[in-house]
This record gives C-alpha cells, sequence and structure tokens, in this order.
C-alpha cells in the first residue's frame, strides 16, 4: 500500500507539471501582446506598456517566464488580479469555500438520491420500482442543470417561496440556513449525477445477483434483506466508489454553471467574471486550482479502493 | 457466455416489416426516442418552412406575451416570437452537437486505432497524452479553449469535440488490442496485405459497436454541452438563435414571465430526452445486465 502511495504520488508530478505548463502556456495562447491584454485595449501608452512588460518580466525569454511563475506559485503566490488589483491568492481563498461546499453538498445528495433508488431497481424484481428508477436516470440526465436551476428557483423561491432568494450565509455563522440556502444549488447538482449513480447501482446488483455466493447465502436461510445487505452491497459497491470518485472530480469543475445559476460567489464564477473582464491572471489561477483538485480527488478515489476491496493489493 | 443463459428478449426478434405499433410494444424505448428524435429533426431541417415569424423579427407590442395566437409558445423580452427562435435553435443545437461528436469519432477513433494497432512508443505517446487531457475537468477546458479561440459556432465545436476526443481514443483502443491479437490478422499481415486494409477490413467492423454506441451518448450530452456554453455566453452567440442562450436571456425575467425560460428548457429536454432513449435501447441490446430487471429470467 506504501509503495504504491508512493508511485502514485511520483506519477501525480509528471500530470501536474504538464497542467502547470498548459495553464502558464494559456496567458500565452490568447491572442495578442499580454502586456497589451493586461492593460485594456484603451491604452495605447509605449512607456506604460513597456513598464507592465518589465513588471511582468514578458521581456525574457519564455522558459525563464516559466519558471519564475512556478517559483512563484511554489511560495504560495499567485499574483495579483489585474483589474481588483488585489492578491489573487485572498479571491481564490474567499471563492473556494462555496464551490468546495456546493460540491460536497451536491455529492451527499446525489448518493442519498441514488442509493435507495438503485437498490430498489436492482434488488427486488419490482416492475415499480424498475419504471421510477428508469423515469428517474433518463430524465435525470436529459436536464440542462442551468435550466433545472432556473426552474428550482422559480418553482421554490419565486412561487411558494420556501427557499430564500440566492443567499448563502457562511456555514460556521448559521449552520441550518447556509444548508437551507444551498439546498436548491446542490440538488441542481446531483441530479444528473445522482441517475448515473444509480445507474451503477442498479447494474452492478444485478450483475452480482448471479453470483454463487448469493445463492450460498440463501441457501443457508438468511433473510433477503441481509442477504442484500451483507452479501450483495459490499461487492456491487465496489465499481460505484469509482463512479462517485469520478462525479465528486467533476462536481468541482461543473458547478461553474450551478453558480452562475444561483450568483454563488464561487471558483466558477470568479473565472467566468475573469474571462469577462480579460484578467487573465486570476483565470490562470482559477483554472489551475479546480484542475489540482480535480486530479486530487482523482487519486483519493483511487487509494480509497484499495482500502474498500481487500482483493486489490496494489504494488 | 455462461451456460443456460435465456434468449435475448427484445429488439432483436423485431422484423422491419413488423410495423411501428409491434415495434412501440416490443421496444418502446427505441420507438419512443426514434420518434422524439425524427420530430425534432424534422423540426430542424423545416424551420425556414415551420417556423411562423422571421427568428430575429421583434413585435415591441406582444413583449412577454403568453402562449397562445399567433405566439403559440409566447414571445421574449423583445417580442419575439419563442417557437420560431426554438426551432431555428433546434438547427444551431444539432448541427453543433452533430458536428462535434463526428470530430472527436474522426479524430479519437483514428488515435485509438492506431495506438492499438501500432502498440508500442506509438501506443504509450497517444495513451499518455489522453491520459493528460482527461485530468482537465471537461466544461473546464471546453472553457479554456473557447477563451483562447475566441466564441462562435466553430469554436464551440472545436472545444466540444477536442473534449471529447480522448473518450473516443479510449473506445477505440480497447477492440483494436483485441483484433490486432487474433490469429486472422496476423495471417492477413503473414499474406503481406497492407496495414490500412487490415484496419479497414478487419478492425474497424469490430471496433465500430462500441463506437457507435459512445457517440450516440456523447450526441446527447454534446447538445446539453453546447446549450451550457451557450448559457454561460461562451458558446453559441447572439443573434444566433441558440436554445441555452435563450434560457440564459429569459431567466432575467423570470418573475415577469416564465414561458421564455421554460419552452427553450423543455425542447432540449426532448431531443436530448430521445437521444438517450435511443442509445439505452441500444446499450440494453448489447449489455444484458441493463436491461430491465422483470423481463430476465
Amino acid at each position: 500500500m506504501q509503495r504504491y502511495l508512493a508511485q502514485r504520488l511520483l506519477l501525480l508530478l509528471p500530470v501536474l507539471l504538464v497542467i502547470s505548463m498548459l495553464v502558464f502556456g494559456l496567458m500565452h495562447l490568447i491572442p495578442g501582446d499580454p502586456a497589451q491584454v493586461l492593460l485594456g485595449f484603451e491604452s495605447t501608452d509605449p512607456a506604460q506598456l513597456a513598464r507592465v512588460r518589465r513588471d511582468l518580466g514578458l521581456d525574457r525569454p519564455v522558459p525563464v517566464q516559466y519558471l519564475r511563475w512556478m517559483a512563484r506559485l511554489l511560495r504560495g503566490d499567485l499574483g495579483t488580479s489585474v483589474r481588483t488589483g488585489r492578491p489573487i491568492a485572498d479571491l481564490v481563498g474567499e471563492a473556494l469555500p462555496y464551490t468546495l461546499e456546493l460540491a460536497a453538498y451536491g455529492l451527499v445528495l446525489a448518493v442519498a438520491l441514488a442509493l435507495p433508488l438503485g437498490i430498489a431497481a436492482g434488488t427486488t424484481r419490482s416492475r415499480l420500482a424498475d419504471a421510477a428508477m428508469q423515469t428517474f436516470t433518463l430524465l435525470g440526465l436529459s436536464l440542462p442543470a442551468f435550466w433545472v436551476g432556473a426552474v428550482l428557483i422559480l418553482t421554490f423561491s419565486v412561487h411558494l417561496r420556501w427557499f430564500p432568494v440566492l443567499a448563502y450565509p457562511p456555514l460556521w455563522r448559521d449552520p441550518l440556513g447556509n444548508l437551507w440556502g444551498f439546498f436548491l444549488p446542490a440538488l441542481t447538482l446531483a441530479v444528473p449525477n445522482a441517475a448515473a449513480i444509480a445507474r451503477m447501482v442498479r447494474a452492478s446488483l444485478v450483475g452480482v445477483r448471479g453470483e454463487e455466493y448469493v445463492t450460498v447465502a440463501r441457501a443457508k436461510g438468511l433473510g433477503e434483506a441481509a442477504v442484500v445487505r451483507r452479501h450483495m452491497l459490499p461487492n456491487a459497491l465496489i465499481p460505484v466508489v469509482t463512479l462517485v470518485g469520478i462525479v465528486a472530480g467533476y462536481l468541482v469543475g461543473g458547478s461553474i454553471v450551478v453558480e452562475q445559476v444561483f450568483a454563488i460567489p464561487g471558483l466558477g464564477r470568479l473565472g467566468l467574471l475573469a474571462i469577462v473582464q480579460r484578467d487573465y491572471p486570476v483565470l490562470q489561477a482559477v483554472v489551475l486550482l479546480v484542475t489540482g483538485l480535480f486530479v486530487l480527488v482523482n487519486l483519493a478515489v483511487d487509494l480509497a479502493y484499495v482500502l474498500l476491496d481487500p482483493r486489490i493489493r496494489y504494488g | 457466455m455462461a451456460e443456460g443463459v435465456a434468449p435475448r428478449p427484445a429488439l432483436r426478434a423485431v422484423r422491419p416489416s413488423a410495423g411501428p405499433l409491434r415495434l412501440l410494444r416490443r421496444a418502446p424505448k427505441a420507438a419512443a426516442g426514434a420518434a422524439l428524435l425524427l420530430a425534432v429533426l424534422a423540426a430542424a431541417l423545416l424551420a425556414p418552412v415551420l417556423a411562423p415569424f422571421p427568428v430575429t423579427e421583434m413585435h415591441p407590442e406582444a413583449r412577454f406575451a403568453p402562449p397562445g395566437r399567433p405566439y403559440l409558445l409566447g414571445t421574449d423580452f423583445y417580442g419575439r416570437d419563442l417557437l420560431s427562435r426554438i426551432l431555428w435553435g433546434y438547427r444551431t443545437s444539432l448541427a453543433v452537437a452533430a458536428l462535434a461528436v463526428a470530430f472527436a469519432l474522426l479524430v479519437g477513433g483514428t488515435l485509438g486505432v492506431v495506438a492499438g494497432f501500432a502498440g508500442g512508443a506509438v501506443d504509450t505517446l497517444i495513451m499518455r497524452v489522453m491520459d493528460v487531457a482527461f485530468a482537465f475537468p471537461v466544461l473546464l477546458l471546453a472553457i479554456t479553449i473557447v477563451v483562447i479561440l475566441g466564441p462562435g459556432i466553430t469554436t464551440t465545436v472545436l472545444a466540444i469535440g477536442l473534449v471529447y476526443v480522448p473518450i473516443f481514443a479510449r473506445i477505440a483502443r480497447g477492440p483494436t488490442l483485441v483484433v490486432a491479437a487474433q490469429a486472422y490478422v496476423e495471417a492477413a499481415r503473414a499474406l503481406g496485405q497492407r496495414p490500412w486494409r487490415i484496419v479497414t477490413r478487419h478492425v474497424m467492423p469490430n471496433a465500430a459497436t462500441p463506437v457507435l454506441v459512445q457517440a450516440t451518448i456523447n450526441l446527447a450530452t454534446a447538445i446539453l454541452f453546447e446549450s451550457a456554453l451557450s448559457f454561460l455566453g461562451l458558446g453559441t452567440q447572439p443573434p444566433y438563435p441558440s436554445l441555452g442562450l435563450m434560457v440564459s436571456e429569459g431567466r432575467n425575467y423570470l418573475e415577469v414571465s416564465p414561458w421564455p425560460t421554460l419552452c427553450p428548457g423543455v425542447a432540449i429536454v426532448v431531443v436530448v430526452l430521445g437521444i438517450n432513449l435511443l442509445g439505452d435501447a441500444l446499450q440494453e441490446l448489447l449489455d444484458p445486465r441493463l436491461r430491465p430487471t422483470w423481463t430476465a429470467a
């Protein structure tokens, strides 16, 4: 296990390196002179342009620029926002908790929706459970998240007034208000993923249903509930864990749309605002951070896999 | 295959001559999906004929009209007919999604077949590049591509297509590896057949099924993808009608009139649901574990 962990962490390095190069390259791939882009296209003063170029080190060769950027990055210095003049680390630090909470909440709701449905459809052979499951998953996978969000706001916030409109008090100050305020966005994020997970739970349970150990468990007189809980689920849920992990990674990136619909000041909105304002250093930081999170979540899932399945012993 | 497996139910037993009613009974998902998709395709193709109003024509006297006559689905902020805009929006959505998936299928499929067939360093190189692409969250990757290339219809096609390339490369590589190891491929090689001929005659037919199923699934996600990008203002640009853009414009006036938000959303659901139903039917045909639990013995 330790060897596997070391191996995976070592493999992470080249991936992170390539990602950092791509994100760095982003600035240079955007058409136009970065200094001009940073100053805004209204500014035509050559002296000012030269100063920005010197300040940013844009007059140095690109590899040197990259190394300097990396060195600053490793010290936790993400640079300064061109539009607000604030340190990007601060901006990102304010936005990150919103995105992380939204993703975590969305994941919990997705699993809470998916497990009962998938288990009911996968173990009971009830026509009703299967029809409910089919309807839910097909719809869940066919609904555009931004539209679901808008419809939820319209129904529950505007008309029924059950939920506050776009209020997100901090979790530590008003935990209930926070969970209530985040419910609709988290649900929006959860629905398509719950559909995908429920499908996997069902398919996986159907897959183990004919296994000999299930027949043996029944033959020795175990009740159906115990057969499902003790013998079918532990085996069937292994591939589900992988999918939940993929979903977790996706939620971090996929929250961009939901943040926009519900006006949540998270990383996604920060990134979109940066695009609109051409605040590319901020965009760079957001892309780097979200991608880094995505990679780390995927690693965590692979490790969880080893802990869950005693048959898998890497290394 | 294990022994004693029940004969396959559903689609295979349906003859084309059996008629739509029989098909509906034996394969309800495939029939419903095909019907929805055909209706949307017809609507998109016939938009110039079917649309009751020019797509950008404004009727200031009828802003936010509810569904009725003459605006069957109502109008938006500018008094533009929603039905006409949805019909034209379908053209954009379907064209962008189909082109993006075709691009991914061609590029990704080729890369996957080449990687699986060539093996060795070529395989390693191609698949490692694909792995790095997989390390990016898809929406973020697409947005980054849009920022670099500038928004527009061509960019949207490229952004979605590029994001899907690694998926098709992986899907095509698997069956290629299996086929490349078969004795008849070795025989074909020994007989001096050219590699591209082996690929087209032996490898491609075997890789075609999983690749096509994946293409169906991705067609549905590509439509959602295009609408999400347009919703964020990074996909189809105004004044081109796009379903995602319509929702984005309508959402600012939710409290005034829900129709400009609701109608294009339902339009998206209809087409994506149609494709997903077809995709499900296809997958069930290929994977017995996915079939309805109450039909399996």
